[in-house]
């Protein structure tokens, strides 16, 4: 995620009458990311998106692909390298499903043989039977099997680049879901640099490497869409993500951001006077213990402390083991899944090497997303 | 058996002719659309005048005999073939013109490949109307000496004989009704499977 592959560079795009479409647009997508533009109708994503495979000419400005000003490219030969998907699908419906994906490879003049080859590869990748889809024409198709021969047709030639303009916007949620979990798979193994544009922000976090939120022409924030979610930048991009609704996206959170750091612990080798002074010092109904190398082991509460007379014992005789640990960088979600397995509280989280770095617990889910 | 030949030859020839020209024309406007609308009124003016004072005028300039007819039969039936061919190019569904351009297809390759047989069956539809319409209007040629099935016709209304009129009329009933069904079948025959719902 390093190289810039598609560059904006102070675009703009207005339209006779003064209407500024896109205004003063400066973006880096970077190669084999899932760019996302999202924001209200109207707000220049399509049109934005549209730029980049020139059926739409910026007024100002330069686009770059590989460093490439795309002005100087002619049209059909550009737009024959970028993959494009588009709402209403826009399969031809008078050509059969399969000579709808073969048509790139046909323009760009492939061996017949190539052809066949890539189609079924195709059929396979989207999870239809060739034999049978093959030779269907469009309207024989359900709108789910339309849009997946809609992506399969845009990765036809294997483009470097693919825009994708809403592409499940017309389908309904229980589809559009497959739809995008399948994608996610593919994703992952066709390794494109994908700009997507969308109005459903659950979609976008769900696919998105990144996001591009998008309002009068103009992009109000580019992050990741845990940065976003986290911190969105002002009011207008608080109620695209739905702050209000911000529990469901949960899932896109991770365990660090519900860390809490300085989590009360104490060595194994402590007698229980130390941990019981330690722990009303600071206030706890229970303590971690760790051991030298910092790695969590169990944990001692009030009750195992008073059930013991002696208070010289080291607190490793009475501890309780906590059969859970959550490592960092894990998904939040999943992490408070775990914890409400066993019943736990709260749970301790480590690192890479096992060390403690903090616990996460239920009571603090609700103060951070609410926040 | 001659006239009938004769006939269908005048009917066929400015068919073609008018295919040629009418289909390019609305293709044209198609695409330069601030045309459409003079260019569809004007073929649509055409149509209004009656056929023989087109035949009449073109006498002085070309003549009597099959030129004239075929020019007549030509300027009748532009009009169905102009409109049917605009109209099915404009109906397409700009979604698929544009996945088309978006994929990086030229100018000429959607035309060909795309709006050309996305709209083919609209374009059947102006030739089918086109084709009835020349058979009909074809018997009149025959009064400037292009011949056809209007000669006997004629001969008959002139010299009062029945049987002669019936001789004319009622192949051109049939000619009419025939060409009506082999346009329908060829435009059935002609459109591609997924088109057919």
């Amino acid at each position: 995620m390093s190289n810039v592959k598609i560059k904006l560079e102070n675009v703009s795009k207005i339209y006779p009458g003064n209407i500024i479409a896109v205004n003063d647009l400066n973006l880096d997508i970077y190669e084999h990311e899932l760019f996302v533009l999202i924001g209200p109708s109207g707000c220049g994503k399509t049109t934005t998106l549209k730029m980049i495979n020139r059926l739409i000419e910026p007024t100002k400005g330069k686009i770059y692909i590989d460093g490439k000003d795309i002005s100087r490219i002619n049209p059909v030969e550009l737009r024959l390298n970028i993959g494009y998907v588009i709402q209403d699908v826009g399969l031809f419906p008078h050509m059969t499903a399969g000579e709808n994906i073969a048509i790139v490879p046909k323009l760009k003049k492939w061996p017949k043989d190539a052809i066949e080859k890539r189609v079924t590869e195709l059929f396979n990748m989207i999870g239809l039977p060739a034999e049978i889809f093959s030779k269907r024409y469009p309207h024989e198709l359900s709108g789910g099997q339309r849009q997946r021969i809609g992506v399969a047709r845009a990765l036809a030639a294997d483009p470097p680049i693919v825009l994708m303009d809403e592409p499940f916007g017309a389908l309904d949620p229980i589809t559009r879901v497959i739809l995008q979990d399948e994608f996610l798979k593919i994703k992952k193994i066709i390794k494109k640099t994908i700009v997507f544009v969308t109005h459903d922000i659950e979609e976008a976090v769900k696919l998105g490497d990144r996001l591009g939120i998008m309002k009068d022409g103009k992009l109000i924030q580019v992050g990741t869409p845990r940065d976003i979610l986290k911190n969105p930048i002002d009011q207008f991009v608080r109620s695209i993500i739905g702050a209000d609704k911000i529990y469901k996206r949960i899932d896109v959170l991770k365990v660090e951001d519900f860390l809490i750091k300085d989590a009360p612990a104490i060595n194994l080798k402590c007698s229980l006077k130390e941990a019981e002074d330690f722990m009303l010092k600071s206030n706890t109904e229970a303590v971690i213990v760790i051991d030298e190398q910092k790695r969590p082991i169990g944990i001692v509460s009030w009750a195992d402390i008073y059930q013991s007379n002696d208070k010289k014992i080291p607190v490793e005789n009475v501890l309780k083991t906590i059969n859970l640990q959550i490592e960092m960088g894990e998904n939040a979600l999943e992490a408070f899944k775990k914890m409400a397995n066993l019943n736990l509280p709260f749970a301790p989280v480590v690192d890479d090497n096992g060390e403690l770095k903090g616990i996460i617990t239920f009571n603090n889910v609700m103060k951070i997303l609410v926040s | 058996m001659f006239r009938l030949i004769e006939h269908l030859q005048l009917a066929f020839y400015s068919l073609i002719l008018a295919l040629a020209v009418g289909i390019l024309i609305g293709i044209f406007i198609s695409k330069y659309t601030k045309l459409a609308i003079p260019i569809i009124s004007v073929a649509g003016i055409l149509d209004t005048i009656p056929s023989l004072a087109i035949l009449s005028v073109l006498i002085p300039l070309v003549g009597i005999g099959k030129p004239p007819a075929i020019i007549t039969l030509f300027l009748y039936s532009l009009m169905p073939i102009i409109r049917n061919t605009y109209v099915g190019i404009r109906e397409i569904n700009p979604a698929i013109i544009e996945a088309a351009e978006g994929m990086g297809m030229t100018e000429m390759q959607i035309l060909i490949k795309v709006r050309l047989p996305l709209a083919l069956p609209v374009i059947m539809a102006g030739i089918r109307t086109a084709g009835v319409l020349l058979v009909g209007i074809a018997t009149i040629a025959s009064l400037i000496g292009a011949g056809g099935l209007g000669e006997i016709l004629f001969l008959g209304i002139t010299s009062m004989n029945i049987d002669l009129i019936l001789a004319g009329a009622i192949p051109v009933a049939f000619l009419a009704v025939i060409t009506e069904i082999v346009l329908g079948r060829l435009e059935k025959a002609m459109i591609p499977r997924g088109l057919k719902k």
